[in-house]
């Protein structure tokens, strides 16, 4: 592992984010820390409801702030100027400023992240007007060069289409585009290749690597793709039930995972390396409801090592497995022989 | 195994879109969804058919059951062409061959109660009537695919993605038929609840006996459940081969692309083939092969004919002229990572 930088660019410190759904207070995110460092790629891992968006959207700034919704905790920002900042504290001006410049966002739905009635062109030069003080030939100029960047070959007829002439790959570029288009120290890429072919989501994977090679930006990627974690990330973050469960250096997470939720995750995962026919361990039940908590572990009622009279009542708290490897669960010191 | 007669055999099967276009509307041009495309299932035994969108693997799915018309070729089902059959002998049909849908929320009636839902199809059938025996059958569906008793008189919105994906399982099972088409069953699904429902099919097609063809994009959970693998790109088979044959020592370019495209969950990066642009417009496909535009390995002749699936081992059929771009390969890709998880 690379030696860890002194001061990480990104802090998440005890963010907490709930919404009120049908009357009933849903706990989307509760007490999430983590710290990003430059040049890193930090994956955020769990299936749906995990809370893994909703961090990614917090970072953003973009959690309404209405009635409704609370959110708690810091989110320490280092800008490319220096200064320093908490986005949760922030008002919705100073944001735009750090949306795009500093931190900037890829979503999964790229056919509708896009508007539908602008050319392609107009949406990337508004991108880099807002960002930098250049006319409008100039960002016409710079638009081309970044299609170029990444890959797209006939830059000047995609400036002149529209979303729908486009395909998923190239629409994921052009996101891409936009997302770069303020040079951020930071992306936020949210299930980017998930609705994506595989073919097209390896060769978004090797574009994202390149960009992040280049620039030595960080990156944190939100997936519930295993395998792609394999691919892109130094370091997981595992979620369940809008808690962190588990963060591990990624090497460390195939075979030394110590929270039964990942592992079990791992097992469940459908792989080319087995012999057709084998069973693969699924893990029983499904996620917990967030609307209404268990007491105990979040995982508990889905897991083969769960202790009735523990498991079930005590909450269990964050533990360090070694440097950078923490863990929330009761019984990982006992499991650590089990494989 | 292999003398054993087909249960499904589809040959020539095409299925071309009109496009229309101009003042005066008229076709203009074909989007060829499926082109040609032959293949057979046996009696027990899953065929998976993988490929991208747009490679034509729904509209293949969607024909053997005649959900649409095929425009020209044959689909014979325990012998007979079922392209032929008038509404009742369809209406018969549908009683052997089942479909399972990708989409667990649209697929289910969301103002019918469950125990409806997997009666549907015995209603429509009149293989049942109304009453305790209905009721004692619907109990048994859900058993079958590991639902209690009490989902029976809940209705879809109160049931978690995996139980609906359980519910249209049992709906397909419910009239007892001999072949599954399931498109996409597990795509929407998330990892650990995927991994249940991949199990129950496998279960299911040991216990039943069922025969499916199991469309998908994803290889790797082919793996644990297809006896043999085609390989679908722009409406054409580019290679059919038992699974562990295929994924081991693909023979056609796509199919080897295709596998190393699938993220690898392991410590070991392989050299991936990351293949360039994007797949070309079915109104308008390549000559010859279709896959040369994006192929590395493409020569002149690729372009002149269009290279038909020809028999190269055991099972093994491709449709690539290139002989020798596999010869040298030997070696196995993946590393059993067993001892490791």
């Amino acid at each position: 592992m690379t030696p860890v930088p002194p001061e990480p660019i990104l802090e998440v410190k005890n963010l907490s984010v709930g919404f009120t759904a049908q009357g009933r207070a849903v706990a989307a995110v509760k007490d999430v820390s983590f710290k990003l460092h430059q040049g890193e790629t930090l994956a955020i891992v769990g299936e749906s409801g995990c809370g893994k968006s909703t961090t990614g959207l917090a970072i953003m700034g973009l959690i309404d702030r209405g009635p409704g919704t609370s959110a708690s905790g810091e989110i320490n920002l280092v800008r490319k100027n220096g200064a320093r900042c908490d986005i949760l504290a922030m008002d919705d001006r100073s944001l735009r400023n750090v949306r795009g410049n500093d931190v900037a966002m890829i979503f999964q739905e790229h056919m509708s992240a896009l508007n539908p009635v602008h050319s392609i062109g107009t949406q990337i030069v508004e991108a880099l007007r807002q960002h930098r003080d250049i006319d409008a030939r100039a960002a016409r100029d710079k638009a081309r060069a970044l299609l170029a960047e990444l890959g797209i070959a006939n830059t000047n007829q995609c400036l002149e289409s529209y979303s729908h002439q486009l395909s998923g790959g190239m629409r994921q570029r052009v996101m891409i585009a936009i997302a770069l288009s303020g040079d951020p120290r930071i992306l936020i890429a949210d299930e980017p290749t998930t609705a994506l072919d595989v073919t097209i989501q390896a060769q978004i994977i090797e574009l994202l690597q390149h960009i992040q090679q280049r620039s030595r930006m960080s990156m944190i990627f939100i997936t519930h793709n295993l395998g792609v974690v394999a691919e892109i990330a130094q370091r997981a973050i595992v979620m369940y039930a809008g808690e962190v469960t588990e963060t591990l250096p990624v090497p460390m997470l195939f075979g030394h995972a110590r929270m039964p939720y990942t592992r079990a995750l791992l097992r469940s995962l459908p792989r080319l390396d087995r012999k057709g026919g084998t069973k693969l361990a699924a893990i029983p039940g499904a996620p917990p409801n967030l609307g209404s908590p268990l007491g105990g572990c979040a995982f508990h009622p889905r897991c083969a090592y769960a202790l009735q009279g523990w498991c079930d009542a005590e909450h269990p708290l964050l533990d360090t497995v070694a440097n950078g490897h923490v863990v929330r669960c009761h019984r990982w010191r006992e499991l650590e022989a089990v494989a | 195994m292999i003398s054993e007669p087909p249960l499904l055999e589809v040959s020539g099967l095409r299925k071309w879109y009109d496009v229309r276009g101009g003042v005066i509307p008229r076709v203009r041009g074909h989007v060829r969804a499926v082109d040609g495309v032959s293949f057979a299932v046996r009696p027990r035994e899953v065929l998976g058919i993988a490929g991208e969108s747009g490679s034509g693997k729904s509209t293949v799915g969607r024909c053997v059951l005649r959900l649409i018309e095929p425009s020209s070729g044959e689909i014979r089902f325990a012998g007979r062409d079922i392209t032929r059959l008038n509404r009742r002998e369809l209406r018969l049909f549908r009683r052997k061959a089942q479909m399972i849908f990708q989409d667990p929320y649209g697929s289910l009636d969301p103002k019918m109660t469950i125990a409806d839902i997997v009666a549907e199809p015995l209603d429509v059938q009149g293989m049942v009537r109304r009453g305790p025996e209905r009721r004692e059958r619907v109990l048994q569906l859900l058993d079958t695919v590991a639902l209690g008793p009490e989902y029976a008189d809940r209705r879809a919105h109160e049931l978690s993605g995996g139980q609906r994906q359980r519910v249209g399982i049992a709906r397909a099972l419910s009239v007892g038929p001999e072949l599954l088409v399931a498109d996409e069953p597990v795509s929407a699904l998330d990892v650990s609840i995927q991994a249940q429902i991949v199990n129950l099919l496998e279960e299911l097609k040991q216990r039943l006996g069922l025969a499916m063809l199991f469309i998908s994009h994803d290889i790797a959970v082919m793996n644990h459940l297809a006896d043999r693998i085609a390989t679908f790109y722009l409406g054409r088979v580019m290679e059919i081969a038992p699974t562990r044959q295929l994924i081991d020592n693909p023979r056609h370019p796509y199919t080897e692309a295709l596998l190393s495209a699938v993220p690898h969950p392991g410590l070991e990066r392989r050299k991936r083939i990351v293949l360039t642009g994007d797949v070309p417009n079915p109104a308008d496909p390549p000559s010859g092969c279709v896959f040369r535009t994006r192929c590395r390995y493409a020569l002149a002749a690729c372009a002149a004919v269009r290279p038909p699936l020809r028999q190269i081992g055991d099972e093994h059929y491709t449709a690539c002229i290139r002989d020798d771009i596999f010869a040298s390969q030997t070696a196995p890709k993946a590393v059993a990572m067993a001892g490791l998880l």
